[in-house]
């Protein structure tokens, strides 16, 4: 495990560049993070957000990185974070930026705001717009299926996730959590699985052809902030406010590891592309890199 | 305390790290009426070291973190709560009532009327039997041993549970129903111990089965609920302590009584020469 330090507030997000080499960070001390993970090359940093940076995401194609802060402008670079962004974008006000999910093959991305809007992003046009109706309440939680095809946001403090149709831009169906939210959402890579960690420590797993009957994996004493598969599809790994990070067997249903890597909460996770490392992001204001047990 | 208050002045223009929120918290908040933001007391957030979040009632006298979401600014974020979680469950602890390093274990027993129930803590529910099964009385979910609510007790039935040697009634303390239940809404609520004078120790008055975290809360919210935080505290397994213990405080008159019933300056934490 490596640990990345220099945020001087707690994480808020992490993502992975599509290469693997490279990890975006957004924190509460209102910077915007990029770390070389193929060497020692220092972080660079982008110190201009007004609020903490609550969202992070790079575009699939790899040549853009998105921020979106509390505050509500979303900001956009190409590879390094020169002191102007490519583009920077009042967007979700009031409330800021929740989530950023990048659209596969190509630079658009969907943006989720405390201002219950989702929005659809050209990244290379700058423009965006509504996806979908306003959400009843603000959301905790967004994630694309791989193949693009259906948007899964999860409700913040409602037991309840809404599916949207991306063909049709409309709501088209919603699973239920009976009690509690979800906080953390993740589409295995086949997109036959959708993941939802929830406030009371759940992870939940709903088959998306037919949802009827989720199974449910339990561990975590409390919230769930991060959810990821592998590559694979054969394994999870969940973190959260309990301060642990667990891997899962999704055939098994079993829980395979339990990691502590920080001083405190989790507050995000990030799976790297080959599936080999994991990075963990915390109320610590350090950033865990682990390896992927065997 | 009003003086602290307005001498504390807002939040939102006292903090300028806190001026750059520009989505704060005033716009929609003000229109909507709440009990809270008229009360005479005063009020603070502040979360423990796993990130539970605490709600705090200075009452005339209770100290205060020098850095924290304070007074006008916290209603607000109370009525936003109350707003965005849905009610839940609630608690009540016996142990955060009880003032230490006081004679008598520092439990109250106070008289309820109609507008002041009273919560009346109990080893068993059999003496109250009677009460519970008329309606003069119902059951409080409670961490440990039994809790009523009463409501408009008469003398009689005080009397008869507070009888001399007989050890029914293990404290009672008035329920205060017409302000913010937070702890319905996953929030630990605290109140001052002790009287309106001295800054004694807050206690756990009531704690939510379902407490929330405070990275469920929206951003703008949490940052300022994350202003004062108890790094080496438990709410759920500390129900009483002295926040100037552990962070730079304010009070009223520049003192407070620390858990073993010292008085001290909030200032550097040296005991205060009895007048």
């Amino acid at each position: 495990m490596i640990t990345l330090a220099g945020h001087t507030a707690a994480i808020r997000s992490v993502a992975y560049s599509p290469d693997g080499t490279q990890l975006a960070s957004g924190s509460e001390d209102h910077t915007l993070r990029l770390w070389d993970l193929s060497g020692d090359v220092e972080p660079q940093v982008w110190p201009a957000f007004p609020t903490s940076v609550e969202a992070v995401a790079f575009t699939s194609d790899g040549l853009n990185l998105l921020a979106g802060s509390s505050a509500g402008p979303v900001v956009a670079f190409t590879k390094k974070l020169t002191k102007r962004p490519k583009w920077n974008v009042a967007m979700h006000r009031p409330g800021g930026v929740c989530s950023i999910a990048p659209v596969p093959g190509g630079t658009d991305v969907i943006t989720a705001g405390w201002d219950r809007e989702v929005r659809y992003w050209q990244s290379q046009k700058q423009k965006s717009k509504a996806l979908c109706d306003p959400l009843e309440v603000a959301p905790s939680a967004m994630a694309l299926a791989p193949a693009g095809d259906s948007l899964a946001i999860a409700l913040g403090h409602v037991p309840k996730i809404v599916l949207v149709d991306m063909e049709r831009h409309v709501l088209h169906g919603s699973l239920s959590l009976h009690e509690g939210s979800a906080f953390a959402l993740a589409f295995s890579p086949n997109g036959s699985l959708l993941a939802a960690g929830d406030s009371l420590g759940r992870v939940w797993l709903w088959d998306t052809a037919n949802p009827g009957k989720p199974r449910m994996l339990k561990g975590h004493t409390w919230t769930i902030y991060g959810l990821a598969f592998t590559p694979d599809g054969r394994r999870l790994v969940s973190a959260g406010a309990d301060g642990t990070s667990r891997v899962w067997d999704i055939e098994a249903m079993r829980e395979l590891h339990v990691f502590v890597w920080h001083k405190s909460w989790v507050t995000c996770l990030a799976m790297s592309p080959d599936g080999l490392t994991v990075a963990t992001g915390s109320e610590d204001h350090t950033i865990a890199v682990w390896d992927m047990p065997e | 305390m009003s003086n602290q208050v307005e001498s504390a002045g807002s939040l939102l223009s006292r903090e300028s790290e806190i001026v750059q929120h520009p989505t704060l918290l005033r716009a929609s908040i003000m229109e909507t009426d709440f009990p809270a933001a008229h009360s005479t007391d005063s009020c603070w957030f502040a979360i423990d070291k796993d990130g539970r979040v605490g709600f705090f009632r200075t009452g005339e006298a209770g100290a205060y973190p020098q850095q924290c979401l304070f007074g006008e600014d916290a209603d607000e974020v109370v009525t936003r709560l109350i707003e965005a979680i849905p009610a839940g469950e609630s608690q009540v602890d016996r142990r955060g009532r009880l003032l230490p390093a006081t004679e008598g274990g520092g439990m109250w027993h106070v008289f309820g009327s109609s507008e002041w129930p009273v919560i009346m803590f109990l080893d068993s529910l059999n003496p109250v039997q009677d009460a519970l099964l008329t309606g003069r009385a119902s059951e409080f979910k409670s961490r440990e041993g039994f809790a009523i609510l009463w409501r408009d007790l008469t003398q009689p039935e005080y009397d008869r549970y507070h009888q001399p040697g007989r050890g029914i009634c293990r404290g009672c303390n008035w329920r205060f129903e017409d302000r913010a239940n937070l702890a319905r809404h996953g929030i630990y609520s605290f109140d001052t111990l002790g009287g309106n004078v001295t800054a004694y120790p807050y206690g756990l008055h009531e704690l939510p089965t379902k407490p929330i975290h405070v990275d469920q809360l929206p951003p703008q919210i949490r940052d300022y609920v994350k202003l004062a935080r108890f790094a080496s505290l438990n709410f759920e397994e500390q129900p009483v302590f002295q926040p100037a213990e552990h962070l730079p405080c304010e009070s009223h008159d520049g003192t407070y009584s620390d858990m073993e019933g010292v008085m001290r300056s909030v200032e550097d934490g040296q005991i205060v020469p009895e007048e």
